[in-house]
């Protein structure tokens, strides 16, 4: 016998509903999602992690055209260089996409960007945007899922905190770090450690950073200089007072929330270096975020 | 009349428009299966108490059933508490989860929806929920939408550590799974009768070998057989006199787990003593 839109009348007709007044339908439901996905469309997952490789997980509910539910897990490791994000196919079937969660198991917060889209046709080679199902951080603590996860940017929340050590630049050169394209720096933090030769000079240091077209638009000096045979601890914070203290360390404010985009030079300039003159113990305190 | 709709006399307000009695679609998008479960999972370092879910289901035939769960929760700071509740089908209309955690940034919970399993289970198919609770704050679907563990405010926390530590630094580690952004701390420096001037210094680090990532010392240099207490806070501009200073901290300092705050003194002589340290911090359950 045909169903109808309160079941079938044999086993479980109307008689059985529990309300007087109102009746729900029972077959021929709507499917509960207004994502439907059919042949030739694509789900894409766009992952940048710049940082380090990020295990990455996707699980979908899908809603077949028969009405099952049916689970797809989808699991991998990825890394990415500079602003260009991974793109992977993911499998897809024709019905109704009810829900979809991004996660990652071994990375921190915000350490990489992730989004879910559908497109038509060809995948990773068509450059058109399809539908965007979620976007945002993604992080080891919490998930993002469609369709309950507002799409964020990668500024929308923290970053992600690094200690960033720099190569020594060996004796008698400055300090020099560029931002590594595909991210940007709030700069915490810059501190190193200056051990000057036996050659008789007064050191003048300043912090500088210069924007991707080497043009300064930050220079800090210290307040006083160093002379022959010191090891000087120097740090550069936001909300540091100017000082140099018994002889082993030296400090300076910097802007709070300072931005390096990708390219950004952060150096220092000793006037007076001598051949002996070194920095070691480089170390960047920044909150790092994608940035594309 | 309109297909589904019944005799007029159910409908006062008409007939301008009138609303359909029968054929009725179910009012959620959110449909549970027949091999479907409810996952309800707490992280929190620092509340053990109950958490309550309150559901509304709506059942295949119309009736509307209420359903209520508690769950008793641990503070741990590596296990979670989990409840797994298989599920008949039907239409979720709502879900409420809430604990009795004192403030914001105590208790993380998430409540997922996925086929099958157990409480084993990692994978999420579809998060309802995801948030920080509170005895006043809770999370309801279908309308919070899940926040990040590291979104908004945190749990203002006083750590108060040991003292003393004689002629050492004194460090603090920020504990596993946690996140702290540090507001303020405060440290009592003794100096001993060795001649000498010390200078007051904080060393923050990730841990690591050799890392130096932040230090901020203090601007007066401190004599032999004294006592003065040292504050740091965002935003402050140095004042000092015999028995006090304040001196600045970096805005928003965020740490991570592992990341280490070390006291101490340039010139530290034998006999010196480092008070335990005490911090106010903006606490996250998060990496």
């Amino acid at each position: 016998m045909t169903p109808t839109l309160h079941g079938d009348p044999t086993d479980q007709g109307r008689d059985f509903d529990y309300n007087r007044f109102v009746e729900f339908v029972r077959n021929m439901v709507q499917p509960p999602s207004s994502v439907y996905v059919t042949r030739d469309d694509t789900l894409i997952l766009r992952l940048w992690a710049p940082i380090s490789a990020v295990a990455w997980r996707v699980s979908i509910r899908w809603q077949g055209p028969d009405g099952r539910i049916i689970p797809q897990f989808q699991s991998g490791s990825q890394s990415t260089t500079g602003a260009t994000p991974a793109v992977i196919v993911l499998s897809s079937a024709e019905g109704y996409l009810l829900s979809a969660t991004i996660e990652t198991s071994t990375t921190t917060v915000s350490c990489a960007y992730a989004s879910l889209e559908i497109i038509r046709g060809a995948g990773s080679s068509d450059q058109t945007r399809g539908h965007v199902l979620i976007c945002g951080n993604v992080g080891v603590t919490g998930a993002l899922s469609f369709p309950q996860t507002p799409n964020t940017t990668p500024y929308s929340l923290r970053g992600a905190l690094r200690v960033i050590s720099v190569a020594n630049p060996g004796a008698g050169f400055d300090v020099l770090q560029i931002v590594p394209a595909g991210v940007t720096w709030v700069i915490s933090s810059i501190s190193a450690r200056l051990t000057t030769d036996a050659n008789v000079a007064n050191r003048n240091v300043s912090l500088n950073i210069l924007d991707s077209g080497a043009t300064t638009v930050l220079r800090v000096p210290l307040n006083a200089p160093f002379t022959a045979t010191q090891v000087t601890q120097i740090t550069w914070a936001g909300d540091l007072q100017p000082l140099v203290t018994l002889g082993s360390a030296a400090s300076a404010p910097m802007p709070l929330t300072f931005r390096a985009g990708p390219g950004f030079f952060i150096d220092t300039t000793t006037q007076n270096i001598q051949v002996g003159d070194a920095y070691t113990n480089i170390r960047i305190l920044v909150e790092e975020f994608v940035n594309f | 009349m309109p297909p589904g709709q019944t005799a007029g006399s159910d409908q006062p307000v008409g007939p301008t428009v009138t609303f359909r009695s029968q054929d009725i679609f179910p009012p959620t998008a959110l449909y549970v299966g027949p091999g479907d479960a409810l996952h309800f999972e707490f992280k929190t370092p620092g509340f053990t108490g109950n958490a309550t879910l309150a559901i509304r289901f709506l059942s295949p035939q119309g009736e509307i059933v209420p359903e209520f769960y508690t769950l008793a929760v641990s503070a741990s700071n590596v296990s979670n508490s989990v409840m797994h509740i298989p599920h008949a089908e039907g239409f979720i209309l709502s879900a409420v989860i809430f604990a009795g955690a004192q403030s914001r940034g105590q208790a993380f919970a998430q409540l997922l929806l996925h086929i099958g399993g157990g409480t084993g289970q990692s994978v999420h198919a579809h998060v309802l929920l995801q948030g920080y609770l509170t005895a006043y704050d809770s999370l309801a679907y279908p309308l919070s939408p899940p926040e990040s563990s590291i979104g908004g405010r945190g749990f203002p926390s006083v750590q108060i550590f040991a003292a003393p530590f004689p002629a050492n630094f004194a460090i603090v580690t920020v504990p596993l799974g946690r996140r702290w952004i540090v507001r303020g701390c405060n440290v009592r420096y003794n100096t001993s009768p060795v001649a000498g001037n010390r200078q007051i210094e904080l060393i923050i680090d990730d841990g690591g070998a050799g890392d130096n990532g932040i230090i901020a010392y203090g601007t007066m240099v401190q004599p032999a057989n004294t006592q003065v207490d040292y504050s740091w806070g965002d935003g402050l501009t140095t004042t000092s006199n015999a028995l006090f200073q304040n001196m600045g901290l970096p805005n928003e300092l965020a740490l991570l787990a592992g990341w280490r705050l070390q006291f101490g003194a340039e010139n530290m002589q034998a006999g010196d003593q480092v008070g335990g340290p005490k911090l106010l911090v903006e606490e996250f359950i998060a990496q």
